[in-house]
């Protein structure tokens, strides 16, 4: 599952990596664009409904990712097509970041994303929060590909993820939660 | 047999632990929720959006 040949090539590692956390940014604001978007559709519902909806998402999200609740979720049911790798390196990078980085084009296996793409619809109606979620999406999803190049021991690390795969379920459970009711609180203050 | 560890064994071995203190998969995590607690103090909606979103990115970590 982690041997994309894209941040696993062996010359100019470092640089390629870059690339391809640059990809995952700009497919991260461009899907966080649509969002915005489409949230615009939602500034007439009530806040009071908007926030019920949120905190139903976020128990769900949480309740999925701890494996309590099996919801077939929406997701491109397929891997990014090896004919992507036959390119230049460069371009190849730059593409697979960004498709990627969208979260759209191949599986999804945690629920918060799902719970981030909803809290943009139905929240994020200011620009600047729009652009920081899809910022932030991808450059935590470049986060594994850069930690995982920085232990210099791909096997140790592989095997580390794979030990920490419930505590990374709890994080994002409790995370989830944690943030909608944030932004719940905030959105009512302003 | 004993193996005789020199110091620059020692301080290999010091350098990986260290290394693989700063780069467990569980370092990110417990840094974006460090990120949250300083978003909630400095009360930085934009902060605590991209955190929770740094979140959810590393949540898809092993997927392609």
């Amino acid at each position: 599952v982690l041997a994309s040949p894209v941040w696993r090539a062996s010359n100019r590692q470092g640089f390629i990596l870059t690339l391809f956390a640059a990809g995952l940014v700009a497919g991260g604001l461009t899907t966080a664009t649509g969002a915005w978007l489409v949230s615009g559709l939602f500034q007439p519902v009530p806040l009071t409904v908007r926030s019920v909806a949120l905190f139903v998402l976020a128990v769900v999200a949480a309740l999925q990712d701890l494996g309590w609740i099996h919801l077939a979720l929406p997701q491109a049911s397929r891997q990014i097509p090896q004919t992507l790798f036959r390119r230049r390196l460069v371009s190849a990078a730059l593409q697979f970041g960004f498709e990627l980085g969208t979260g759209l084009r191949t599986y999804l296996p945690s629920a918060l994303p799902y719970l981030l793409l909803s809290a943009v619809i139905l929240f994020g109606q200011n620009p600047w929060l729009a652009a920081a979620a899809g910022a932030g999406f991808g450059l935590g999803r470049a986060m594994m590909p850069l930690v995982w190049y920085a232990s210099k021991s791909a096997e140790w690390w592989d095997k580390q993820l794979m030990l920490r795969t419930r505590y990374l379920a709890l994080t994002s459970a409790v995370a989830g939660i944690v943030c909608m009711a944030t932004v719940v609180a905030s959105a009512m203050v302003r | 047999m004993h193996k005789e560890f020199t110091e620059d064994d020692l301080d290999q071995g010091r350098h990986q632990r260290a290394r693989q203190r700063l780069t467990d998969p569980a370092a990110p995590p417990l840094l974006l929720a460090t990120c949250l607690v300083i978003a909630q103090v400095v009360s930085s909606d934009v902060l605590a959006w991209a955190t929770f979103a740094g979140l959810a990115g590393y949540s898809l970590s092993g997927s392609v």
